[in-house]
């Protein structure tokens, strides 16, 4: 057997020291759809796009993103049942640590104990780790705008800006070309949108969804829905700069 | 007739028959206690120390069972500080407010503790968690407990204005706790004050000779 069946089990390591269940699970993530975080000057925006494989699917169900607690949103990357037992476990620790400190759980409180939760799933024989990359976006009076990314591994990292899924790549060169720390919110949703378009280019025949959500100081520093109309403006403008850019080249 | 029956009746559980106090000023907050310790009529400690350290901007005041007191703050104690650990800066007052609460709720059929959780935190600046038996919490801008304070209700009710000045609230404080221990049977002793700040802490012992009600 070529893998000399080191990639089995998560409870072995390769000769190499690597452990391939864990990287088969990294891989489930990148072959799904584009999950995008960006902390903005104002605020943080997370944004997916969602497939839609029949035009039998009612709109705006099978999210991809939820509420923690008010002020913390959860974008799940990846196999969407792994995501959301994921999330039923931040939503567990969240809500625990509220009732027993009285305060919120900050985001690198919550993403430290998520990461913990995901990474107990590459050390057991028994257990298949998550094909799911989760991405938590919070605010709280001391530290601000957080955005962490949780990966299949436990590894997690705060970001200013940070991508997972097919459209990784492109959306990277984009967060290179603009500074979204300058941005606000409101303006930055057309480079998100023109992100998730872009990612999208690839599989053009497929239908999909724009899931956009954010936490910003303009609307009470919660975590919610980007509003229907906004989301179509920036769809609109993110289209037309797109066209500019081919024009350009 | 021996001693053991002589002395039986007077061995009972220690408990801080209780004069505490807390009340937040421009600027801060200051608390106060007496420091008798009684057990039945005897008087087990006649210079106890009620103000426990809960954070460095944290503080609570015992009144009730000594040993149930002592044990919960010691509990409490060790709770905030891994979470403060975990948080990298200094808690909040209603954390360790409700670390007691959840003690004093859930074990309150075997606890006699009433305490009061006062200190300074980054958020919400000073503040004051009143939580008697039971474990009901309420937050007040200035809070009296023990046996002592019923005695004191209408002075405190009479002199507390609010944003006084440290000076005034030293006054304050002072004064309510020294007329709590002068009627309080259970209350006595000397005076201990504890005023904090969002950059330090200073104690106070009044000497049983500087109580100003005698």
């Amino acid at each position: 057997m070529s893998g000399s069946m080191y990639d089995l089990s998560v409870a072995t390591y390769s000769q190499e020291g690597r452990i391939y269940q864990v990287e088969y699970a990294t891989k489930a993530v990148e072959n799904s759809e584009t999950v995008i975080g960006v902390k903005c000057k104002d605020g943080v925006i997370l944004a997916g796009e969602k497939q839609k494989f029949s035009r039998l699917l009612e709109d705006n169900t099978n999210k991809r993103i939820y509420n923690i607690d008010n002020q913390t949103g959860m974008a799940l990357c990846g196999k969407l049942p792994d995501g959301r037992n994921i999330l039923q476990r931040a939503k567990a620790e969240a809500s625990q640590y509220q009732d027993m400190y009285a305060i919120p759980a900050s985001a690198n409180v919550l993403s430290d104990r998520v990461s913990q939760y995901v990474h107990a799933y590459t050390m057991y024989s028994g257990v298949r780790p998550f094909g799911s990359a989760t991405f938590i976006a919070s605010y709280n009076t001391f530290d601000g705008y957080e955005l962490y990314m949780i990966e299949p591994s436990g590894n997690k990292y705060a970001y200013h800006a940070c991508a997972h899924g097919k459209g990784r790549a492109i959306c990277k060169s984009e967060f290179e070309r603009r500074n979204f720390k300058d941005l606000t919110c409101q303006d930055a949703l057309v480079y998100v949108a023109k992100m998730l378009i872009l990612s999208h280019e690839e599989f053009k025949e497929k239908k999909f969804e724009y899931e956009i959500t954010w936490i910003n100081d303009n609307n009470g520093r919660k975590h919610q829905t980007v509003p229907q109309d906004f989301i179509n403006n920036a769809v609109q403008q993110a289209e037309q700069l797109i066209e500019q850019d081919q024009i350009g080249e | 007739m021996n001693y053991t029956e002589i002395l039986s009746p007077k061995f009972e559980p220690e408990t801080t028959g209780t004069t505490i106090m807390a009340v937040i000023y421009d600027g801060g907050l200051i608390i106060g206690a007496d420091s008798r310790t009684s057990s039945g009529q005897f008087v087990a400690d006649r210079c106890a120390d009620k103000i426990d350290y809960v954070h460095d901007r944290i503080f609570c005041l015992r009144s009730g069972s000594a040993a149930d007191t002592q044990t919960i703050a010691k509990y409490v104690r060790y709770y905030v500080d891994a979470h403060a650990q975990e948080l990298g800066r200094l808690p909040a007052v209603a954390t360790a407010a409700n670390l007691f609460r959840n003690f004093l709720y859930e074990y309150k059929d075997s606890l006699s503790a009433a305490i009061i959780v006062a200190g300074w935190d980054p958020y919400k600046g000073p503040q004051i968690f009143t939580l008697p038996l039971g474990g009901s919490v309420i937050e007040q801008k200035w809070s009296i407990g023990g046996s002592g304070s019923t005695f004191i209700w209408g002075f405190c009710d009479a002199n507390y204005k609010e944003n006084m000045t440290l000076q005034e609230a030293r006054a304050f404080v002072l004064h309510a706790v020294a007329h709590a221990m002068y009627r309080d049977g259970s209350s006595g002793g000397i005076i201990r004050l504890l005023n904090v700040t969002k950059d330090k802490i200073e104690r106070e012992f009044i000497d049983y000779k500087d109580v100003p009600v005698k």
